[in-house]
């Protein structure tokens, strides 16, 4: 079809809660997205992954319909479910908050792989390892 | 600090610069601070707080955890963010201010449900609210296939389609296409379209311009599809419509029309040809925006 993409907007909204205030009103608002729409749609889609963050991806065309795509959770929620921790720490140089092995490391590289846009799986622990120092999480 | 009652209303975004090297878990904190959703564009990720948040305190930890960050990887920037003011606003009915009824062609009148429209009596009254599926009538490709579905029905039909008009609309996405015919006199419309998302709307169309008996939309490959229609139109872009071109033309009862759109200028030719060597008469071409219509009639028979 003769689609003309006029934005693409990324948003992070937890599972089964995506509602017209902040951050989906203004970021989809603007470009005249249907937002009650998009929310019903990504709610049911997203049904019974609640407390899950899921990053999804919208597409805005010039005849202002849309279209998105829902990605896998980010490394950083699936961190913090392998540490079993609720949060990440406030001050990671100091505060350390948990504790993940380092297969638990290459497990979540090779999900988030296809996202992190990284060549190897070398590379992709490497982003994932340096993403849980970033939280508190001691690798072992 | 001094607070004003209006504050009640008012959310403040936290626009923070991500260098790619922490993104994901400067992501995380902004999540875990605020609680809601965010928004990444390139290196810059949006936070909001919410009305009443100490957004003070906010910035603080975000000074103090990303002071952290820096500790851990010493090459890091200086944290960057921008502070914002968001006046609340009803945002579910906000955007609907970009949509107002439309004329298109000389006597289709395509508006949103929520609008009031006081048709004459020629005019042709489609409902459509932009949603999920491709096809409002904002699109130059649309509308124009939406006046030569006019020019068809209003001029062609008497006499030398058919008596009883059949349609096939290929990539039917919202509907819009096969409703028009449908209120233009077809007796029956069918849609395909391959995403199921797409015929969970243009169903929920049908029903809202009452032409459920007339129209039916499925998934059926249109390789499948095995009768003849007076009238085929597709709304796709030049290559699909090329890869499907034998279908397409088989599915044109003898003598019927065929309305392509989708493609832009430089596509024209190709398409033309490729139609022409299946036997079909070029009747009719518009353009808008660089966008082109093409009206073919299957002389196959003649």
């Amino acid at each position: 079809m003769a689609k003309k993409v006029i934005a693409n907007i990324k948003l992070q909204v937890p599972a089964g809660q995506a509602n017209p205030s902040p951050p989906i009103g203004p970021a989809l608002g603007q470009h005249g997205v249907n937002i009650m729409e998009f929310c019903k749609s990504f709610n049911a889609k997203t049904q019974g992954e609640e407390g899950m963050i899921i990053p999804v991806v919208i597409t805005v065309y010039a005849d202002r319909s849309f279209t998105y795509v829902t990605k896998t959770p980010p490394a950083s929620v699936l961190l913090k479910k392998a540490a079993k921790i609720a949060k990440g720490s406030g001050e990671p140089n100091r505060e350390k908050v948990g504790r993940v092995s380092m297969r638990q490391v290459e497990e979540i590289a090779r999900l988030k792989m296809e996202d992190l846009n990284t060549a190897t799986l070398e590379a992709a622990i490497r982003t994932i390892e340096g993403t849980a120092r970033s939280m508190g999480i001691v690798v072992e | 600090m001094l607070e004003e009652s209006s504050d009640e209303d008012k959310w403040v975004s936290l626009r923070v610069r991500s260098p790619v090297l922490v993104r994901e878990a400067l992501a995380n904190f902004l999540l875990e601070q605020s609680g809601r959703g965010l928004e990444q564009d390139g290196e810059w990720i949006t936070a909001y707080c919410r009305p009443g948040t100490d957004v003070q305190e906010c910035l603080q930890a975000l000074s103090r955890y990303y002071d952290g960050l820096r500790q851990l990887h010493p090459n890091l920037p200086e944290l960057e963010v921008i502070q914002r003011d968001l006046r609340a606003e009803n945002w579910s009915e906000a955007w609907k201010t970009f949509f107002k009824p439309i004329l298109v062609g000389n006597a289709i009148v395509v508006k949103p449900t929520w609008e009031f429209h006081e048709a004459t009596a020629e005019q042709v009254v489609i409902e459509m609210d932009p949603g999920r599926a491709f096809g409002t009538g904002r699109h130059p490709s649309t509308a124009l296939s939406i006046e030569l579905l006019e020019y068809i029905f209003n001029d062609l039909v008497p006499g030398v389609v058919s008596s009883e008009p059949s349609v096939l609309d290929v990539g039917t996405g919202s509907g819009i296409l096969g409703i028009v015919a449908a209120r233009l006199g077809a007796e029956r419309v069918m849609g395909l379209d391959l995403d199921p998302e797409a015929l969970e709307v243009a169903a929920g169309n049908l029903n809202r311009n009452g032409v459920g008996a007339i129209m039916s939309v499925s998934a059926t490959p249109l390789e499948q599809v095995q009768e003849t229609f007076n009238v085929v139109v597709a709304n796709l872009t030049a290559a699909l419509i090329i890869h499907i071109s034998k279908d397409l033309a088989r599915r044109v009862s003898s003598a019927g029309l065929l309305l392509l759109a989708g493609f832009l200028t430089e596509q024209v030719e190709e398409v033309n040809h490729c139609f022409r060597s299946y036997g079909f008469e070029l009747l009719q071409s518009r353009s808008r925006e660089d966008w082109w219509v093409l009206l073919f009639v299957n002389s196959r028979q003649y």
